[in-house]
């Protein structure tokens, strides 16, 4: 069997992420090679794989912060090579382990991120994300004072407000205790039922087997095999231990 | 009894860490060349401006001040607070952050973080520069004064460490304390000046001074004591709250793009040290410049024209505020929100010049107060020029990452010559005769214009620059 395999999305929907080919080097380190997939709309694509499969490369480049060496990709119908920008206006992001700005309180995060996007009604759009979250008890206070969870709730909601029709997640129930895990998985499966695509990177099992619609296995910078979470047990989990074996 | 943790592994592993961390940082075996940079660099620097008739004992004087302030920054950044620690180092400060986790008590690790940062930074950058005087031999310098200038430049650098630790210690108990003891030592200075020249390491070097070997001694000593001593690593970690001070600064300031700057000013002023620290960074150079510039008067006989001397030296020293700006700034966060890098360059030109342009006009004020009004006009109105020519070159050479870039090698030595470009003629104005003064210091706000003009193009570049490394590296 070829690893180096292509995760097509259900035919009859638009492809939400199109990526062909991604390679990335970084120095002697290969983080992409040649990775391919597509998400469909309404998708929650899981990105699972060991520590430096190549997970948050994949999303860097997606989103544009990243360009690749080879390959082409669109993201809803953005080239994050030509248009970065625009790509980061359409998709939300939460990379893994960013924290808001220490030196703002959610209240005023909030008002910069509406901002940024040029959304409008910040304190309106602050009082439904912090209702949503179950953050309003902190709204004036230091994000640097905030718990880990806190910060995590109000970074959701900095990604999650302007309700983009795609978003892509890092890693985001680490150092989170089970009810925080639990608040936030439950989040995320209402925006996905929403219609709303999310690519969610982690190299928790069970998270992506619970929540994705369907799921990739990164391993060495390639996609190598995509299932549906039903059999995830039986054959991705076998793989996923193999690899980490051989390394 | 509890067995304590022995200092010579902790000194080694923190001395080990730091030089991994820089190499790593900053091109691995690169990083190694920038003692040899400093030692070739400034050895030119000094035949240059002995050239210009510049007095190998105002140089070493030159050098006294330079340690000192580095010794400031050094100490700062090492207890500077919980807050800029975190943005400065973050997950990197492997062993600082262990003492939470080791059986390894906070004051014993930073005392030996402290005595590492000592080591380290006069091992890497005192000892090459000053070595640098070698170049100046048989020109009015001697072996035995290179070797003498060593200890003493490296006692001012250590002098410099003790007393920015001092005041940190005393801002952890109280802010008034810190403040109070800037205050004391300015008016000390400024009351009397020849104090330097009786007990500072300068005055061991130029007069081979017992009484200031025993009084700089005896500084360290107790404002290392104060410092270790005294700092409250256990103080108040109460949960700080605000108004929403963004959107009303947001909607006071121009540009288009007055959100990010509202964020950078916000973060400088909430960030440990508030807003003093733009205004005591700066007013440091002031004090101290103005102290050594007291002595080069009485030894050459030529006061120097405040104006253009002391804007010159504000606008290079208002690289502390670009380093504040962009320090207290999130790169990964900034990075996955629809902003380009461009308009963040502008932002913190912007920010830069809210926050730096007004302390320094009052500064110089100051100093026209102090050393006469001479070229005081042309020096204001040179200043934003020379504060955008630092802030571009520093955009241009470092990107947002200034404190770490400079440690490379290449990249040290290009900012070097392009501060040296602007500096070197501002300072030698300052110095004219006075016959020539005024209009020398004409000169000097004439060639802000074409610095600023520069300083602007710079800003425009970087954006492109450092956007090209962001996405073929994932850094910018």
């Amino acid at each position: 069997m070829d690893d180096t395999l292509t995760a097509t999305a259900d035919p009859d929907t638009t492809p939400a992420i199109t990526a062909t080919d991604l390679t990335k080097q970084f120095g002697a380190v290969t983080a992409l090679d040649g990775l391919s997939l597509e998400v469909a709309d309404g998708e929650l694509f899981g990105l699972l794989g060991p520590n430096g499969a190549g997970k948050s490369t994949t999303i860097n480049v997606l989103t544009g912060q990243l360009e690749p060496d080879a390959g082409t990709a669109t993201v809803l119908g953005i080239d994050p090579v030509a248009n970065p920008v625009a790509v980061r206006e359409a998709v939300g992001i939460l990379p893994e382990g960013a924290r808001p700005p220490s030196f703002l309180t959610p209240r005023e995060y909030m008002a910069f991120i509406a901002d940024v996007r040029g959304l409008d009604a910040p304190e309106d759009r602050l009082a439904t994300w912090a209702d949503r979250l179950d953050f309003e008890h902190v709204v004036d206070t230091y994000c640097a004072d905030l718990s880990q969870g806190e910060r995590q709730k109000v970074m959701l909601a900095g990604a999650f407000c302007h309700e983009p029709d795609l978003v892509f997640i890092d890693e985001p129930l680490t150092n989170l205790d089970p009810m925080m895990q639990e608040e936030i998985k439950s989040f995320l499966a209402g925006y996905r039922d929403s219609g709303n695509a999310i690519v969610l990177s982690t190299h928790f099992v069970e998270t992506a087997a619970e929540l994705c619609t369907r799921v990739g296995f990164v391993a060495d910078g390639r996609l190598l095999e995509t299932v549906d979470p039903a059999a995830i047990e039986e054959s991705l989990l076998d793989r996923f231990i193999a690899t980490v074996d051989q390394r | 009894m509890t067995r304590r943790a022995p200092l010579g592994p902790l000194f080694r592993w923190l001395f080990t860490e730091e030089w991994r961390l820089h190499a790593r940082l900053f091109g691995g075996p690169r990083f190694a060349l920038v003692p040899l940079v400093l030692l070739v660099g400034s050895g030119v620097a000094y035949r240059l401006l002995l050239e210009a008739a510049v007095a190998p004992e105002t140089l070493v004087a030159g050098l006294h001040v330079l340690a000192v302030l580095l010794g400031l920054q050094v100490g700062t950044v090492a207890l500077v607070g919980r807050d800029m620690i975190e943005n400065l180092l973050g997950e990197t400060t492997m062993l600082l952050a262990s003492v939470r986790t080791l059986p390894v008590s906070g004051r014993r690790l930073l005392g030996v973080f402290i005595v590492k940062d000592v080591c380290y930074y006069a091992l890497l950058y005192i000892l090459p520069a000053v070595l640098g005087l070698g170049a100046l031999l048989g020109a009015g310098l001697a072996p035995v004064d290179v070797a003498v200038a060593v200890a003493t430049v490296t006692a001012a650098f250590t002098l410099g460490v003790a007393a920015s630790i001092t005041l940190v210690a005393l801002s952890t108990r109280h802010r008034a304390l810190a403040v109070g003891a800037v205050a004391v030592t300015v008016a000390a200075l400024v009351l009397d000046p020849a104090v330097i020249d009786r007990y500072s390491p300068y005055a061991i070097y130029a007069d081979r001074s017992v009484l200031a070997t025993v009084a700089t001694a005896a500084a360290i000593g107790v404002l290392g004591t104060i410092g270790f001593l005294g700092v409250d690593l256990d103080r108040d970690t109460t949960t700080r709250t605000a108004n929403n001070h963004y959107a009303w600064l947001r909607a006071r300031l121009p540009g288009a793009t007055p959100w990010l700057v509202a964020k950078a000013i916000l973060d400088v002023a909430r960030s440990a040290g508030g807003l003093a620290k733009v205004v005591v960074s700066l007013a440091l150079v002031v004090v101290i410049v103005g102290g050594v510039l007291e002595g080069v008067t009485r030894a050459i006989g030529i006061r120097p024209a405040a104006g253009p001397a002391f804007a010159g030296l504000l606008a290079l020293a208002s690289f502390t505020t670009y380093n504040w700006l962009t320090t207290v700034d999130d790169a990964d966060l900034r990075r996955s929100l629809p902003v380009e890098l461009a308009p963040v360059f502008w932002s913190v030109l912007l920010a830069h010049l809210i926050l730096a342009l007004p302390v320094a006009a009052l500064l110089l004020l100051a100093a026209a107060w102090w050393f006469g009004p001479a070229g005081l006009l042309p020096g204001l109105l040179a200043l934003p020029g020379l504060i955008v020519y630092v802030v571009g070159v520093t955009a241009y050479v470092t990107g947002l990452h200034p404190g770490e870039r400079l440690f490379d090698a290449g990249r040290f030595a290009t900012f070097s010559a392009a501060a040296a470009l602007v500096a070197v003629p501002v300072l030698l104005a300052a110095f004219a005769a006075p016959a020539v003064t005024l209009p020398v210091a004409w000169f000097v706000t004439a060639g802000s214009i074409p610095a600023g003009a520069v300083g602007l193009v710079l800003v425009a570049r970087a954006g492109p620059r450092w956007t090209a490394v962001a996405r073929a590296t994932g850094t910018d």
